[in-house]
């Protein structure tokens, strides 16, 4: 059974724009999870839908095969268990100091003062930001407020956390720190599923790919397998990985074996060069 | 504003209790104003000066530039007690130079004790401070938004002003007052639409109506405490004694 399903989610927005057009999506307990999709293409809209933030129009989500409900209680039973990292870190930092706006989520869990502070320490230590915790928030550089942004849903100890283009506007050494300190969230149990628009990116990264295209989820499966596929991938408006170019080609000359694993790094997309120096 | 938010952040009583900090200030304006003599609200400003200067760390320029302003308020205020309008003559008022300079000193001794809290205690802490003392929820939170808020709303009018700069939107008088009207038009839907964005971030976190967090305490010591009743006390005592 999935953690988390979204069974013909529709939302039509005013204007007859349909956002969401009887999206189906399941997200596994553990498996890296990305959503890829083109820009403005309602990947935020889909998101919003599986916290409960948005109500689909028809549609059910479903938490470990329970359908979700909408009423305050079940809003809070289930925001517990997902928690959403908006694209925007401003939207979401309200508090004067990095702890105390940490400290917002677990409060309004209902932990008591020791406890919260314990998860505010853990939470900003797991993004690696200690060193901030009694800075303003407006004195942040883009990249700090983003953690702290992921940090406030860390601390609440979600079983899934989504995060919305969770890259996007940071340096190339910021992106690699972030993913970094996701990997470690991962290794504490936490399924992480994030929505890009970059296929690089999300190769990389994700275990599993979900391609979002005109309000629906066109495919859902492992990454590289999925984005071979390349009608889908024209589908949708994305491009194929160039290292998952670089693998396929590399399988059809001969260098990499069938059974052996494509390069996902460019670290390991060198190693290959390097074997085929040896040939 | 942003100069007297970094320097409340950085300076070297930051971390400093807010009652210490609040007892040093108002007690000592509190003496400023009551007690007659014009010397002891002279000593309170001096106490007041070194605090925020040698004590706190604060650099001179930063301060007199936070003075600058309230300090031309005062001089136009003051100026006008010296004087007073009878019929068609403007003479010195009699003992005006006198109440001039009392009501002068007074006041700048009070801008000298309201600009030591300013540049060295972080919003943050006066609006914990505010819930302390049992000021409303609703009203602490409004503060702190607002705070919060500020700073967004002119980064983005700073952005937007720039961009308008670019386009050489001010490059005449009238073009810069449209492109002024333009930028508060935009302000206004920007604001709602993160307003909008924020209730939807707040929401995600489990927030139920109220903004609850955890603030750090920083404890009075009493040494502290002590030491600043001590110094009051000395200054009222020569205020009193010269009165």
């Amino acid at each position: 059974m999935s953690l988390l399903e979204a069974r013909a989610l529709v939302h039509v927005y005013p204007g007859n724009v349909r956002a969401l057009d009887g999206l189906n999506f399941r997200i596994e307990r553990g498996k890296r999870l990305v959503i890829l999709g083109p820009n403005g293409a309602g990947k935020t809209t889909m998101l919003l839908h599986l916290n409960g933030t948005l109500r689909p129009q028809s549609g059910e989500v479903m938490l470990d095969g329970e359908v979700m409900g909408y009423a305050a209680a079940s809003l809070t039973a289930w925001r517990r268990r997902v928690g959403l990292v908006l694209q925007n870190a401003d939207d979401q930092l309200f508090a004067p100091s990095v702890a105390e706006d940490v400290s917002f989520g677990p409060l309004n869990l209902g932990l008591d003062e020791a406890e919260t502070r314990r998860r505010v320490t853990t939470a900003l230590a797991a993004m690696h930001i200690s060193h901030l915790a009694e800075r303003s928030t407006h004195m942040l550089s883009g990249g700090q407020k983003r953690r702290v942004a992921i940090a406030g849903l860390v601390a609440m100890q979600p079983e899934i956390l989504l995060l919305d283009e969770p890259t996007a506007g940071l340096d190339h050494e910021g992106t690699e720190d972030l993913l970094d300190v996701l990997e470690g969230l991962e290794r504490d149990g936490t399924t992480l599923v994030f929505s890009t628009h970059d296929v690089e990116l999300a190769y990389r990264f994700a275990d599993e790919v979900a391609v979002f295209e005109g309000g629906r989820i066109l495919a859902q499966g492992p990454i590289a397998a999925t984005l071979t596929d390349t009608e889908l991938v024209k589908r949708a408006k994305l491009g194929t990985p160039f290292l998952l170019k670089l693998g396929l080609r590399a399988r059809e000359l001969g260098i990499l074996g069938p059974d052996e694993p494509m390069p996902r790094t460019p670290a390991a997309a060198l190693r290959l060069l390097d074997l085929v120096g040896v040939k | 504003m942003s100069h007297i938010d970094t320097s409340a952040h950085l300076n070297r009583w930051r971390k400093k209790s807010l009652a210490e900090k609040s007892l040093l200030a108002i007690g000592l304006l509190l003496i400023a104003v009551s007690v007659p003599s014009w010397h002891a609200a002279v000593l309170v400003a001096a106490v007041m000066i070194g605090a925020t200067l040698f004590g706190a760390g604060v650099a001179f320029s930063l301060w007199w530039k936070a003075m600058t302003a309230p300090i031309g308020f005062l001089f136009v205020g003051v100026f006008t007690l010296i004087f007073q309008v009878q019929f068609w003559h403007i003479g010195i008022a009699p003992h005006g130079l006198e109440l001039a300079g009392r009501v002068g000193a007074r006041a700048f001794a009070g801008l000298t004790c309201l600009l030591f809290i300013a540049l060295t205690t972080p919003a943050t802490d006066l609006i914990g401070g505010l819930r302390r003392i049992g000021v409303p929820a609703e009203i602490a939170e409004m503060t702190l938004l607002i705070y919060r808020f500020v700073f967004l709303l002119t980064d983005t009018a700073e952005t937007m002003n720039a961009a308008q700069a670019a386009r050489l939107g001010h490059i005449t008088y009238q073009r810069h007052m449209k492109s002024l009207g333009l930028l508060i038009a935009n302000l206004m839907p920007r604001a709602f639409a993160r307003a909008q964005a924020l209730e939807i971030g707040l929401a995600a976190r489990g927030w139920h109506g109220e903004l609850r967090v955890l603030s750090p305490v920083r404890h009075a010591s009493p040494l502290g405490l002590g030491i600043i009743l001590a110094l009051e006390a000395g200054v009222l005592l020569i205020g009193l004694w010269t009165s």
